[in-house]
């Protein structure tokens, strides 16, 4: 079992299997990779939690996740369960044949899980992205993209809250920069 | 009251401890009697719930689940009229975060009716959540002080309220709760925090700040809640039916975005925008500022580019982002200086999130040992807009897919007629500011090529003028039926020399940085020394009029009426090798650099 503690102090009690799905405490567990570990001691430090070097990897020790919140882990570790024992990906996947091909499929529960409101939505991404999970920021990144696709400028700014900043005279500009690929 | 279409996200902790405060601070619930009229009719249900849930938060640990039997009991106000945006589950999420919204919300309005009977009859849509989490307004801020801070006294703490929620900002809206917390005194801590880091500074924050006795009660209330291990369960509810973990999700009175694409960082925003199609792409370039800058990025341009099948030549591409990053490197400093605006796409694709020059080096660099993918550093998105505007072109020659003419008729060739020449036009050459023509009238026309206008004419020539080359500096040699060549000086307008040998038309010429090569119907090739102005050699081998010549790299190629092609080396001065198959004599020849090969092409039978 690993102990992960989170920002609001809550711990939780996982299976290493679980938690290993994360690559970053994957790294943590095993000390496998350095780079990994003194990074996230680094990040650790500067987000206060002072771990000893030691401490990181010893099962009865917990280890701290400083910037995600109970919720959001209970969440993260719930995706982690469902997926457990899956093979991880590997790490060169991203080449020239994904760059030609993508698809915003996204599995019938992960749709279910990720079913959440934006606020939870862009926790997990951030806590994937953080913990390095590699398919749940995926699944993120495909859900907000999907929640994009095929909107107009003003229905996007309507789903996201977010303000035209721009000056009508560039607004206007836009349009006609876009008007070449209106007919493709 | 209600301030419009703004929304509260509460973090869910500090609704589930303002919930219980304000349970535990209002023992004498519940004075039901003096209800709105308008909620009369869902009153009695209203108050089982309330009490049941009260009870419920009283004796036991775990969050109860109330549902609500209608939703129409809290009427959300958007405008003036109750929108049911929240479906059904939604809003059993929402009761459950907000928990004690029953009992605080009839005392709210028993407060205030005592406090001014006309203000609650004129706001039917009144909205309970709102006590408690929202702006307070006038009515409603001595119990929402209450229910927040019981310890302070409430008039005095009244009038920061406002202000704290003033705020027009959603995100920072969102923390006004806790700024309230807290009191006054962190605001401009907390404001200052960044996006993200924001609501997870709260709960240590709120510890600090919070009085002892706050602090007590925080602990009796979620410490002992939740023991310190609890086992993760894999089998735990998770759809919100437990209330708890909805509870820590967050209290939306309102569903509102955030805006997440921008709140990540920009290499998960592009992850994302990796995901739509161009018609989003384009969309979101529209969207604001900070999207376009994202949706503009030649990660995702490039895509689109290798999408379309569209292929670009790696080895030109590399070089000039090489060049280029020397000339970034040298011009970094004076460009990205602090302060200056980030300016959106079709302006710049400087942005201030990241050092792009730094980020394309390094991706050129990898990129150049997989060698699959030219560099990114390229402006992809004014690639392939060029490309698929060549595309358009070429294919459609802007006749639309369905055959009609396309629309914009300032994409169409245009063209303009050259008038001056009093004869037949025998040869044309052209650069990027003039075209040169020379003419059966004996004279040789300079003109605009942007304008069209004639610039001057040039007179020399006792015959038609054949065949002229120039080169841009302003050095041209021109051949005429008078068996002459002429070498001229475009920037003074004169002729420097004439050359003289030909014993018929000069019917081609070539020259490059060291020779002359003019080719004659007395099936004779000349060559001349550029700088000299003399002859160095004179070829002679076919049996025709040469009407053709090329070269490349102290070699000719010669184009004969005689069905021959001979290879000629200037420097030893002897034929390399003849061409022979052409089965009529041969017009035009050309002689393309780097790959050496030539091709002559037949074009007329005799």
């Amino acid at each position: 079992m690993v102990i992960l503690a989170t920002s609001d102090n809550e711990q939780f009690n996982v299976d290493k299997e679980v938690a290993e799905r994360s690559v970053l405490i994957k790294n943590m567990l095993e000390g496998e990779n350095p780079i990994a570990l003194a990074v996230a001691f680094v990040y650790m430090k500067l987000n206060g939690s002072f771990i000893r070097h030691e401490d990181v990897g010893e099962s009865d020790q917990s280890i701290p996740l400083p910037n995600i919140t109970s919720p959001v882990l209970k969440k993260v570790l719930e995706y982690c369960e469902h997926h457990r024992g899956e093979p991880l990906p590997s790490g060169d996947t991203d080449n020239a044949d994904d760059v030609r091909k993508r698809t915003t499929d996204i599995s019938e529960w992960d749709q279910k899980f990720i079913t959440v409101d934006q606020e939870m939505l862009f926790e997990i991404i951030l806590a994937a992205n953080y913990l390095d999970i590699k398919p749940l920021l995926d699944v993120g990144c495909k859900t907000v993209a999907n929640m994009i696709k095929g909107k107009t400028p003003e229905e996007i700014r309507k789903l996201f809250n977010i303000v035209n900043d721009f000056t009508p005279e560039e607004e206007a500009q836009i349009k006609k920069e876009n008007e070449w690929a209106e007919d493709r | 009251m209600y301030l419009g279409t703004h929304s509260i996200v509460l973090s869910s902790q500090f609704a589930k401890l303002l919930v219980d405060e304000v349970i535990f601070a209002l023992p004498e619930y519940p004075p039901e009697n003096d209800m709105h009229p308008s909620q009369s009719s869902s009153s009695t249900r209203n108050d089982q719930f309330s009490s049941q849930h009260l009870d419920f938060n009283l004796s036991s640990s775990s969050s109860p689940t109330v549902r609500l039997p209608t939703k129409h009991h809290y009427p959300r106000s958007e405008g003036q009229s109750p929108t049911p945006t929240i479906g059904p589950k939604k809003f059993s999420k929402l009761l459950d975060t907000v928990l004690g919204s029953s009992p605080t919300s009839k005392r709210v309005e028993t407060r205030e009716e005592g406090f001014n009977q006309s203000s609650s009859q004129s706001s039917p849509a009144l909205s309970f959540d709102y006590t408690i989490v929202d702006a307070p307004s006038s009515h409603s801020t001595p119990i929402s002080c209450r229910a927040i801070d019981p310890v302070s006294d409430p008039p005095a703490f009244a009038p920061t309220g406002p202000d704290i929620f003033a705020t027009s900002n959603p995100r920072n809206r969102r923390f006004g709760s806790s700024l309230k917390r807290s009191g006054s005194a962190s605001s401009d801590i907390l404001l200052s925090t960044g996006k993200s880091g924001n609501k997870r500074i709260l709960p240590r924050f709120w510890t600090t700040l919070a009085s002892p006795a706050r602090e007590a009660s925080f602990n009796m209330k979620y410490k002992e809640k939740k023991p310190v291990e609890s086992i993760y369960d894999p089998n735990y509810p998770l759809d919100g039916e437990e209330g708890e973990l909805v509870d820590d999700e967050a209290c939306f009175i309102e569903m509102r975005g955030i805006d997440i694409l921008t709140s990540v960082p920009p290499e998960i925003a592009l992850e994302i925008l990796n995901y739509v199609d161009l018609k989003t792409i384009l969309a979101c370039l529209a969207v604001s500022r900070s999207w376009s800058i994202l949706a503009s990025d030649p990660f995702i341009w490039r895509k689109f580019f290798y999408a379309a099948g569209w292929e670009i030549n790696k080895e030109l591409a590399f070089n000039e982002v090489a060049l280029r990053n020397s000339i970034a490197k040298l011009s970094l400093s004076s460009r990205n200086s602090p302060g200056r605006p980030i300016r959106i796409g079709f302006l710049s694709r400087r942005s201030s999130m990241y050092n792009q020059t730094d980020r394309y080096f390094t991706t050129s660099v990898a990129f150049q040992d997989k060698s699959q993918l030219a560099p990114l550093s390229m402006d992809w998105k004014a690639l392939y807009r060029a490309r698929a505007e060549i595309e358009r072109r070429i294919c459609g020659n802007n006749t639309l897919v369905d055959g009609t003419l396309g629309d914009n008729v300032g994409d169409e060739p245009k063209m303009t007629v050259l008038t001056g020449h009093s004869d037949s036009v025998y040869c044309l050459e052209f650069d990027y500011e003039k075209i040169i023509t020379g003419s059966r009238d004996r004279s040789i026309k300079v003109w605009s090529l942007q304008t069209g206008q004639l610039k001057t004419t040039l007179r020399g020539h006792s015959g038609s003028v054949l065949s002229l080359k120039f080169d841009s500096s302003g050095f041209m040699v021109s051949g005429s039926s008078d068996c002459t060549i002429l070498v001229w000086d475009l920037i003074k307008g004169n002729v420097r020399k004439t050359l003289s040998g030909h014993e018929g038309g000069v019917l081609d010429l070539r020259i490059d940085r060291q020779w002359i090569v003019s080719c004659s119907k007395d099936t004779v090739v000349r060559v001349w020394n550029r700088t000299k102005l003399e002859l160095h050699h004179a070829f002679h081998g076919h049996d025709g009029p040469v009407n053709a010549v090329g070269l490349q790299d102290g070699k000719i190629v010669s184009a004969s009426g005689d069905m021959k092609i001979i290879l000629w080396d200037i420097v030893t001065k002897s034929r390399l090798r003849t061409f022979s198959g052409h089965e009529a004599g041969l017009a035009c020849i050309e002689f393309k650099a780097r790959s050496y090969s030539f091709f002559s092409k037949l074009s007329w039978t005799d």
